[in-house]
This record gives C-alpha cells, sequence and structure tokens, in this order.
C-alpha cells in the first residue's frame, strides 16, 4: 500500500476491522488537539556556543501520525493478502499504515506555543510522526517573521574566548521529517499530542565563527555553504529534535 | 486483524503440533558481498556516484540464533562461530534437530563479539583476529571509480541482537514442519554499509565521500581509507541532504555513521527484516 494513501487507508483499514468484528482490536473514528512548543537551550552547544534565543518561528504542517515505528519500523503486508506486494527497505524506516493528520498549516512563534489544529484520528498503535515544515504564503505567516523560510530563529551567540556573534538562522527543508518517534496505544481517552521543539538540537551542532555574513546592525547570517548553515539544517532534519508526547486530559 | 489471522494460523497448527522436525540456518552474502556492488547505472540499483565496491573479506560473528515463541525457547544457539561470507554461499550456521513441529513467531540471532567464537567457514587467522580485537563485523576490500582505486580494511566492536524477524510473505519466525526440515538464511546485506542515510527509506549508496576522507586523514592520501580517516570527517563537512541520521543520536562523524550502519547488516531469509537492537 502506498503510504500516500494516508488516511483514507487508515480509515479503509479500520472499516475493513469493524467488518470483522470479533475477529480483534477495533479502530474507531476520532479527533485530538496537536500543539507545538520549544524546549530552551541550557549550557554550551558541541561547539563551545552558548546561546540565548531571541525569537523562534516555525511553519509547521501538515503533521501525520503512522503506525510504523522509528527506526524500527516495520509493517504488516495488508497489501499481501490481496495478492499485491509491498516493499519496505529492510532495516530502514517504513512508516506503514496513516493513522491521524492534521492538513492545517500555521507559523508557530515556538517561544509562546501554540494549538495547530485538530487531527482527524482512528485508535491504534502508533508509532512514529511525520512532520512538514513548508516555506510560509502570506496567509499563514501574514506577519512576515520567517522571511519566506520554513523555520527562523534570532538571538546571540557567545564563546568561552569571548566572541559573540548575534544571528539570524533560517532554513527551509525539502522534504518532511520523516520518522519521529510517537509510540503510543491511542484509544478514545481525552488528551492532546504535544509536539516539542528541542532548540538545543537544533542548534546544537552549529560553530557560530562560521558565519560570515554580517548585516548593517551586524546581525550574521548563514552562508549556504558554511558549516553553520549545514549544522543548523543537520539539527532541524534531526528527528530527536522533536519530542512528542501525549498529554491526557482535556485541552486547556 | 493480524492478530486474528495469527490465532486462526495457531488454531490450525494446534491440530497437528505433535511431532517434531528440523531447522537449519545458513548464511549468505548474496552478490553484493560475494561478487561487487556495481556502480548505479540508468537508474538501477548500485552505488550512485559512479564506485564499484568489491570485498576480499567480509567476517561476521554469528551467535545466539533462537527459535521460539512468547512463552517458550524452543532452540538456541550455544557456540558463536566466525564465517566469511564472501565465501561461496549460503553456508550451514546451525541445524536444530528434534524442534516441535509447529509455528514458532520469534527467530533472533546475534552480530556480536565474542571471545569464544569458533570458525564457521572463516580461517583461523581470520577466526583469531575477530576474537583478537573483539570485532563482531570485519571487511576488507576495494572501491574503483575510473582510474581511481581505494583500499579499506574495517573492523567493527558493534554488539547487535536481531529480534522478531520476519519475512515478506513468510511471516515472523518458522514452522517447523513435522518428520522435516525448514531452512532459514540469516542473509548478510553488505550494501548498507554504504547507505547515505541511517533511517530514510530513500537511502542511496555512495562512496564519494568515504574515499574523499582518504585526503583528510593523518597518513594523507595512501589510497588506504581508514576508520581513523573516517573519524576526522565531522559530518557537517558533507554535502547537505547526504549522511543525515534521522533518529540515531550521537553520529557526528563518517565513522559513527558507518558504524551505526553494520547494526543494519543482518537480515532474515533475503529481503526479511529483524528489529535490530543495540547491546
Amino acid at each position: 500500500m502506498n503510504r500516500r494513501h494516508l488516511l483514507t487507508g487508515a480509515l479503509a483499514l479500520a472499516a475493513m476491522s469493524m467488518a470483522l468484528g470479533g475477529c480483534g482490536s477495533e479502530s474507531e473514528r476520532r479527533t485530538f488537539p496537536v500543539e507545538v512548543t520549544s524546549l530552551p537551550i541550557t549550557g554550551a552547544n558541541e561547539r563551545g556556543w552558548t546561546v540565548t534565543v531571541d525569537t523562534a518561528h516555525l511553519s509547521v504542517g501538515p503533521v501525520r501520525f503512522f503506525e510504523g515505528r522509528a527506526l524500527q519500523a516495520r509493517r504488516f503486508d495488508w497489501y499481501s493478502l490481496i495478492g499485491g506486494t509491498a516493499h519496505a527497505h529492510p532495516g530502514h524506516y517504513s512508516p506503514g499504515d496513516a493513522l491521524a493528520e492534521v492538513l492545517s498549516t500555521l507559523t508557530v512563534d515556538l517561544l509562546t506555543g501554540a494549538t495547530l489544529g485538530d487531527a482527524s484520528a482512528v485508535t491504534g498503535a502508533y508509532g512514529s510522526m511525520e512532520l512538514t515544515l513548508p516555506a510560509p504564503t502570506t496567509v499563514t505567516d501574514a506577519q512576515g517573521v520567517l522571511s519566506g523560510h520554513g523555520m527562523r530563529v534570532r538571538g546571540t551567540a557567545r564563546n568561552a574566548e569571548g566572541a559573540t556573534v548575534r544571528f539570524d538562522a533560517m532554513a527551509n527543508l525539502s522534504k518532511p521529517i520523516e520518522g519521529v518517534r510517537f509510540e503510543k496505544t491511542l484509544g478514545t481517552e481525552p488528551g492532546r499530542v504535544r509536539i516539542t521543539v528541542k532548540l538545543a538540537t537544533w542548534l546544537g551542532r552549529i560553530d557560530f565563527a562560521t558565519a560570515t555574513d554580517p548585516d548593517a546592525d551586524g546581525v550574521y547570517t548563514f552562508p549556504a555553504d558554511s558549516q553553520a548553515q549545514n549544522a543548523l539544517v543537520r539539527g532541524v532534519e534531526d528527528t530527536t529534535a522533536y519530542d512528542v508526547t501525549w498529554v491526557e486530559g482535556a485541552a486547556q | 486483524m493480524k492478530k486474528w489471522m495469527l490465532g486462526l494460523s495457531c488454531l490450525g497448527l494446534m491440530a497437528c503440533s505433535d511431532g517434531s522436525g528440523t531447522v537449519t540456518f545458513t548464511t549468505y552474502g548474496e552478490d553484493y558481498i560475494e561478487k561487487e556492488i556495481p556502480a548505479a547505472v540508468n537508474g538501477e540499483d548500485g552505488i550512485v556516484d559512479g564506485w564499484t565496491v568489491r570485498f576480499s573479506k567480509f567476517l561476521v560473528v554469528l551467535g545466539e540464533v533462537q527459535v521460539g515463541n512468547h512463552d517458550e525457547t524452543a532452540a538456541t544457539m550455544s557456540q558463536a562461530k566466525v564465517f566469511d561470507v564472501r565465501k561461496p554461499g549460503p553456508v550451514v550456521v546451525e541445524t536444530f534437530r528434534d524442534v516441535p513441529a509447529q509455528e514458532w513467531d520469534h527467530v533472533s540471532f546475534a552480530i556480536a563479539p565474542d571471545a569464544n567464537a569458533v570458525a564457521g567457514n572463516a580461517d583461523a587467522a581470520d577466526v583469531a583476529r575477530m576474537k583478537d580485537h573483539g570485532y563482531s563485523v570485519f571487511m576488507e576490500g576495494t572501491a574503483t571509480k575510473r582510474e581511481t582505486t581505494k583500499r579499506f580494511a574495517w573492523g567493527f566492536t558493534t554488539n547487535t541482537v536481531y529480534e522478531h524477524c520476519e519475512a515478506p510473505g513468510l511471516g515472523a519466525g518458522v514452522t517447523v514442519p513435522k518428520d522435516g526440515e525448514e531452512t532459514v538464511q540469516i542473509t548478510i546485506h553488505g550494501d548498507h554499509l554504504f547507505f547515505d542515510h541511517l533511517q530514510s527509506p530513500d537511502a542511496r549508496m555512495r562512496f564519494d565521500a568515504l574515499a574523499a576522507a582518504d585526503n583528510l586523514g593523518i597518513a594523507g592520501p595512501d589510497g588506504e581509507v581508514t576508520l581513523e580517516e573516517l573519524a576526522a570527517v565531522d559530518l557537517t563537512e558533507l554535502p547537505q541532504g547526504q549522511y543525515g541520521t534521522g533518529g540515531v543520536g550521537n553520529v557526528r562523524t563518517l565513522r559513527d555513521f558507518v558504524t551505526a550502519l553494520t547494526r543494519n547488516l543482518g537480515h532474515f531469509r533475503g529481503e526479511g527484516e529483524c528489529e535490530p537492537r543495540a547491546r
């Protein structure tokens, strides 16, 4: 089954399961809110820079949830039951069937957090999440805080030698971040999904000394071929930068 | 539904689970290890940046082969063995006789260092090499691109158990036939060592960055790519979009990266998968 069948396929599976009532667990339709927030940075990064973040914004959505577990993901070959074949590369992440999705796109101020929207979902065993960080539009980022990029962080980095770099870091990803870990057997209990962006992971490998393009105000951006930009993109792509948890109870 | 089907399957097998059979485990390096990993041509599988890799040796320490289910263990390999899967295969790893004839849905094995390992089909000197250095995996070979050839000889001490093995079309584990024999292949995927992503299903095989490491190492460009040279290459020096780590933590250098890839060498019945667990 093509993973892009997404929720349609999942709901089809749910319907099939329900049609075979008595043969095992049944999936039920449900919704849950998805919120996005961040974890502040503490301490120096791997390159010895201590970072103070002034602003952090993210263009986020759609967000999709899958049954396949990250890194150890496998799928049951449903398609083979009807004579088809389904291939997943051995040993690598395979998302399996979609169980939930939020289709909206929102610009999130990571220092305050926001609710992205309600996920259309089915109950079941969740294993992973896919996060899309699209370039914003004038609709999704009316104030232009992202300056056309998928993410943006501004702040100041200082190292032990006394160097100070005021920076404005921006990145676009060419594809969604797949295989973010979210292992949860979800029934109909009230609650919400919280995606916590770990800013320390985003900025953790950056050598700010390689930011060499200051503007008139002395704020440095990262040249496209710099270690800083490369490390930033790798940090944003790192699936461990996103801690996805289930928060019990009704949304506040 | 899977559970339901497995339940039906169990019901069917329970009626004929008396008696016993034999399970033979083999190991095989496939053409990629026995012959070569070709350069990708016209979109076919291969190394996408034009290199061809040939192994001269590919040693693995296989042990802890186990057959069982949720409740019990039916058979366990007691002695780790060293195999050179560069040699023609498949070769027998272990034969378990008098195993109760039924479906066993838990099959696992380990690729791990073992000071007491004995020869499978590996030469005595290679067995000694693995034990003396505490290696679980060792490979040597050459990579060639046009007029350039790079040698490599890499040993790894990773300790990985591969659990819950499952094969496409055959399902999880193994079904032991009454008075019969089932053969199960532990397949070693040598091509995985050259993937450029630790998690993505879109990973491609590359060698440019590994070859370039020979220019960065302490000994300079001497034609051999060493693990020490790979350790000198921080991933942030490599092109964006290559050598992504997904959710695998603490992978910072090319050496870290290749080491992490060694945890995905073990497979089940060809293209089947197991869940690798680092120990």
